[in-house]
């Protein structure tokens, strides 16, 4: 069903390649995230003044950036790539006979990595900043695994449709622009109108992202409800997207 | 406490859900029991989680 040795195979070369032939090799994967986190920190927070309503840590609003900007990248960035893999991995689907959701997973597995080390360097500044920590952060590495089988109902569904569509590989990324500036990651919810306010909890981003934000910034559990509705959901949607894929396969690799 | 523990026996119960759906059900069956395993999973923490820890600290 899902080839385990060429999901790691794909992952360890997917990081190989992107810094092939440079000095610093896999440092790199070290070095961005921490520019990341420094505009972040240091741009956003200190030298333009951003500022958390209702708290006077001065580090209050680089943490929520961060807090919300991670899971967004990892999320926006695996969606993107996601999108056109089958079309971009064609050279491998039309030789060997692979599970094509697997190409999804080790696009998710790789950019987990990326998280993974972000949230490192994140919680390093956290410590230097004796930044305080609650409980509720045992849920993060679940509402990460519900981030990933987000991004994956939505990416087989879009992957297998950009194969006809190529156009579609476009319009992701519209999408993910407009989805960006329609979560709360970098303004607070309570500046949105009501009405907005009154929508905007039916967006399954803003359910994660808010559910990241409580955790690290709020020291709050995630809004329970939400999740475990947007679970439901996930599941559901996957379950479409799949029917969607198995119907479609054969067109699939014999458009490829 | 009391959800952590309730976590541990949860995963594993899981995941010996997961490897028997993939041992003894077919191929495409396997992919939808196993989203099913993996559907109550996560809802069995959430929730757990809701009744065990924020029921008791609010």
């Amino acid at each position: 069903m899902v080839n385990l040795s060429l999901i790691i195979e794909l992952t360890k070369r997917d990081f190989t390649e992107r810094f092939a032939g440079s000095i610093l090799g896999f440092w790199w994967s070290f070095i961005w995230p921490l520019v990341n986190l420094f505009i972040y920190i240091v741009i956003f927070g200190q030298l333009m003044g951003g500022r958390l309503p209702g708290s006077s840590n001065i580090y209050a609003y680089s943490v929520y950036l961060s807090a919300g900007l991670i899971p967004w990248s990892a999320f926006a960035n695996a969606l993107t790539r996601s999108s056109s893999v089958f079309l971009d991995k064609r050279h491998i689907i039309t030789k060997i006979r692979v599970a094509l959701p697997s190409l999804l997973i080790y696009i998710i597995l790789s950019e987990t990595i990326t998280f993974i080390i972000t949230l490192g360097l994140l919680f390093v500044f956290l410590f230097v900043t004796h930044w305080s920590f609650s409980f509720h952060l045992i849920l993060l590495p679940f509402i990460y695994y519900l981030q990933c089988l987000f991004v994956f109902g939505l990416g087989l569904f879009f992957a297998t449709l950009t194969v006809f569509l190529r156009d579609l590989k476009e319009v992701v990324g519209i999408i993910l622009q407009l989805w960006f500036w329609f979560t709360p990651i970098v303004y607070v919810k309570d500046i949105l109108p009501d009405f907005v306010k009154k929508i905007i909890i039916y967006n399954p981003a803003f359910v994660l992202i808010e559910s990241y934000q409580r955790i690290f910034v709020f020291h709050d559990a995630p809004a329970m409800r939400s999740v475990l509705l947007l679970t439901i959901l996930v599941h559901i949607w996957i379950l479409i997207a799949y029917i969607i894929f198995r119907n479609l396969e054969k067109d699939v690799r014999d458009f490829l | 406490m009391k959800f952590i523990i309730f976590l541990i026996i949860w995963t594993i119960l899981a995941i010996i859900a997961g490897l028997s759906s993939v041992k003894f059900i077919k191929r495409h069956e396997k992919v939808y029991c196993l989203l099913v395993i993996n559907g109550l999973y996560l809802l069995g923490v959430f929730w757990g989680y809701q009744i065990l820890y924020l029921a008791q600290n609010p």
